[in-house]
């Protein structure tokens, strides 16, 4: 024991480093998401281009593409360019072009004017190429309210 | 027991644990393709043709698959694959007891009591949640997990030798191992400070008769790993010299950018893949992906394997100082790596930071013992050998070994993939419908596979053009004369880079569903998107009038009333389709999606009108008295029993509120009959005279 103490010390170290990352990250966890789930979403879009039939929704609703959403979350600003969200993974800018196209939370389909700060949306689109890679909206899903 | 007597128990009982798990998995292995893994279908049939699989290219798998593909007289290519994830995952189930049973501290319990905690650590790590997943499909992670296992013992075989040619052994295996996940590579380091430490630290190597100081000994006996480790590992890691041999196969849009045909490619192709998934979080989104991880290892492990485990790492530390700083060392480079990793398949990726773990779970197992016997040895019972009667101890052992069971009754239902057929049987519907001389349209690249796989390994209807087979980027020309289908009609300007070119088929085409696989309820990956689409330059017939349907329903979903139906002739063949028409009275332009059920069970889900309703009120009309008619067939899966089951139409509860959640129609009984067996019905679908094809 004595022989392998300079062994033991560093390891003890790294022990206490692994627990208290631990501890820290599930503190900071319990703080932003209290005893629920609704942080372990680390799913990202399967990018395989098929789509069901009948464009069928993604979370039950019609006009959805039929693939997990991009981005969601809570609107926190809009300009004709680009809409602001609070996603669970921490704020996210969504660019807006022409072509991106409103769906309702009953399938039919909407504009700009019907999304507002602190609407629920999903965000399908596509990652733009580069470094700096952001999400260009194509369809935009309003969501029931919770 | 003479240790060499010990040693050959261990193994016996290593190969047992190993035969155990491989009978559970084989039990409840896929029985041809599946859509679990998103690469799947690509790893089934890339080693059979011995071409190159998607980044890093996975050489070695596709080596070892070629051999299990060929010389396993059972089942299709795909089927034999997912038995090679079997076979090589149970070798790593083997290896861990082995790692386990040679590291715990002698002092603390008896053999037996150590033989308990590795086995319980093993079994428990052979039917953890993902691991089990892994080890029924034709996947990389098991094989790897079989390849990180054999690494580690050889690893302690020259520990214990210190031979030179073990060492060469362990090297080359580590090599090796690159070829079934490049992210082994990142395991060297604790690998190295551990060869250091035994170097150095250790006790010297056994060869009293070598002349000289110890430590320039030592360092001769360094620089003599390091030229014989660089050469073995630099042979094990020449297997990816195979890549640019086979570069002319890509057909994946993404790897054919990188095709590893210069140096600068080959180095893309392997270390330099992926380079956008890794450090992809934010610090601030580190302790959101530390939780995820936790999470992971509750789901394998439960909360008092976390604790164990806890509690192992001390054991460890205090008993095997130089084992930890290898063990927890490779264990922090997974998870440090991976909870910065961006995937959607994220889980197994943990998988060998779970195997790491299962070896401090034992220690920590182990711990409970030598307290439990402190304890009992307080108030007067003496609990080692010759103080207890061998039933005891037998049944002291059964005991300990019972938590084993859980994690196999807890996740058999997810595990067990032996009834998924879905795309076996829709593909196997689809070539017998194609017509002569069609062409089908699929996602490119890895994506395409399910339907890639019937032509590279069967040669199945050499007629039918697969236009995305080839090259991610066919002439709009070579699809001229022909039928089209498709099994997506999704572009790549909306669905992504493995979409079919937007260019490849007139924009204007109409796209029809004629044909749903099995789309259940519960998604397992990509499984709810089997469908058929024919592609038409002319509308479909979306309305009729006059029609009698023979199932006369008149039940109202709300936007829509079906008003009838007609089903083909019966009885069908699991595995066999049924020919649908379901007849509606429009209320207005509010979508409605239905679900098609035989029993309980899912068969598919689409809005009626295939989604081309707008259109077709736009283009064509839709006049006074006329229903919508959709005209399709459905797959009734291979993995449904004989029998007399009811076939129901109900429409998707939650869409909208104008539906009427309790409604659904009755469209007659339906019997199933079983007459020949699935895997006989595929090959046949296949062109196949033989299984050994």
């Amino acid at each position: 024991m004595a022989k392998s103490r300079w062994l033991i010390l560093p390891g003890a170290v790294v022990i206490l480093g692994m627990l208290c990352v631990a501890v820290f990250s599930l503190g900071v966890y319990l703080g932003k998401h209290g005893l629920t789930q609704d942080g372990l979403q680390y799913q990202t879009p399967r990018t395989n281009g098929a789509q069901p039939p009948g464009d069928a929704p993604a979370f039950g609703l019609a006009g959805a593409p039929a693939r997990t959403p991009e981005a969601a979350g809570l609107i926190r600003r809009i300009t004709p360019a680009q809409v602001e969200l609070a996603t669970r993974e921490g704020p996210r800018t969504i660019l807006l072009n022409d072509a991106a196209e409103v769906r309702l939370e009953d399938g039919r389909i909407g504009s700009r004017s019907d999304l507002k700060p602190g609407d629920l949306i999903a965000v399908f689109g596509q990652w733009t190429e580069g470094a700096e890679r952001e999400l260009e909206a194509e369809v935009i899903v309003r969501l029931p309210k919770q | 027991m003479s240790e060499p007597t010990s040693r050959w128990t261990d193994r016996w009982i290593a190969a047992g644990l190993g035969f155990f798990a491989l009978l559970v998995y084989l039990r409840t292995l896929t029985p041809s393709l599946s859509f679990l893994s998103p690469d799947g279908s690509e790893l089934a049939t890339v080693p059979a043709i011995l071409g190159l699989a998607h980044p890093p290219g996975y050489p070695l798998y596709t080596w070892l698959g070629f051999f299990f593909s060929r010389l396993l007289p059972v089942g299709d290519v795909a089927h034999r694959m997912n038995m090679m994830s079997a076979v090589l995952g149970a070798v790593g189930v083997s290896a861990l007891y082995l790692l386990v049973v040679r590291l715990l501290p002698t002092e603390r319990v008896g053999l037996l009591w150590r033989r308990c905690a590795a086995a319980l650590a093993a079994l428990l790590f052979a039917f953890s949640l993902t691991f089990w997943s892994q080890a029924v499909i034709a996947e990389v992670y098991a094989p790897n997990i079989g390849l990180i296992g054999l690494t580690l013992l050889l690893l302690l075989r020259w520990e214990r030798t210190r031979s030179l040619l073990d060492f060469s052994f362990f090297a080359l295996t580590f090599g090796l191992s690159l070829g079934t996940h490049m992210s082994n590579l990142g395991l060297a380091p604790a690998m190295a400070l551990f060869i250091l430490l035994t170097v150095f630290a250790a006790p010297g190597a056994p060869n009293p008769g070598q002349k000289g100081p110890i430590a320039g000994r030592r360092v001769w006996e360094l620089a003599g790993l390091v030229i014989v480790g660089a050469a073995a590992f630099g042979l094990g890691a020449a297997q990816f010299l195979w890549l640019p041999l086979r570069a002319s196969t890509i057909n994946d849009p993404l790897s054919i950018k990188i095709a590893p045909v210069t140096l600068a490619n080959l180095y893309q192709y392997t270390l330099g893949a992926f380079t956008q998934l890794r450090f992809a979080f934010p610090l601030g989104a580190l302790p959101d992906r530390v939780v995820i991880y936790i999470y992971f290892l509750i789901q394998q492990y439960g909360l008092g394997g976390i604790l164990l485990g806890a509690a192992g790492l001390g054991s460890l530390l205090v008993h095997r100082p130089r084992h930890f700083y290898l063990l927890v060392g490779m264990y922090l480079v997974n998870v440090w790596f991976f909870t910065q990793y961006r995937a959607f398949d994220l889980e197994v990726f943990f998988i060998p930071a779970h195997y790491l773990w299962a070896v401090l779970l034992a220690f920590g197992v182990v711990e409970v013992l030598y307290g439990l016997g402190w304890m009992a040895s307080r108030i007067g019972v003496h609990l080692g050998r010759g103080c207890l009667s061998s039933g005891m101890r037998a049944g002291l052992a059964v005991l300990i070994l019972l938590p084993s069971l859980t994690p196999i009754r807890r996740n058999w239902e997810k595990n067990n993939l032996s009834d998924d057929t879905a795309i076996n049987d829709f593909y196997a519907n689809v070539w017998e419908r194609l017509p002569a001389q069609s062409a089908l349209i699929t996602p490119r690249g890895v994506f395409g596979y399910d339907a890639f796989y019937w032509q590279l390994i069967y040669d199945t209807r050499p007629d039918v053009l697969l236009p995305l087979l080839p090259s991610p980027n066919p002439s709009p020309a070579s699809l001229a004369d022909r039928e089209v289908f498709g099994t997506t009609r999704t572009v790549s300007s909306k669905g992504g880079m493995f979409a079919p070119p937007a260019d490849l088929t007139p924009t204007d085409s109409w796209i029809l569903p004629v044909l749903f696989g099995q789309q259940p309820e519960k998604q397992i990956g990509r499984r709810e998107q089997l469908a058929l689409y024919q592609y038409s330059k002319t509308p479909p017939e979306l309305a009729i009038r006059g029609a009698a349907p023979a199932v006369v329903t008149h039940a109202d979903f709300g936007p829509a009333v079906l008003v009838g139906a007609d089903i083909s002739a019966q009885p069908v063949e699991s595995g066999g389709v049924l020919e649908i028409s379901l007849y509606w009275s429009s209320r207005g332009p509010a979508p409605l999606r239905v679900t098609l059920r035989l029993g309980s069970q899912v068969l598919e889900q689409h809005e009626v009108g295939f989604g081309l309703l707008s259109r077709y009120v736009r283009e064509v009309g839709i006049g006074p008295g006329e229903w919508i008619v959709d005209r399709y067939a459905v797959v009734i899966p291979s993995s449904v029993p004989p029998g007399r089951y009811t076939l129901t139409l109900s429409p998707q509860v939650g869409q909208s509120p104008a539906i009427l959640s309790s409604a659904s129609a009755a469209l007659g009984v339906i019997e199933v009959i079983d007459e020949m067996e699935a895997m006989e019905q595929w090959l046949r679908a296949a062109g196949s005279s033989s299984p050994g094809r």
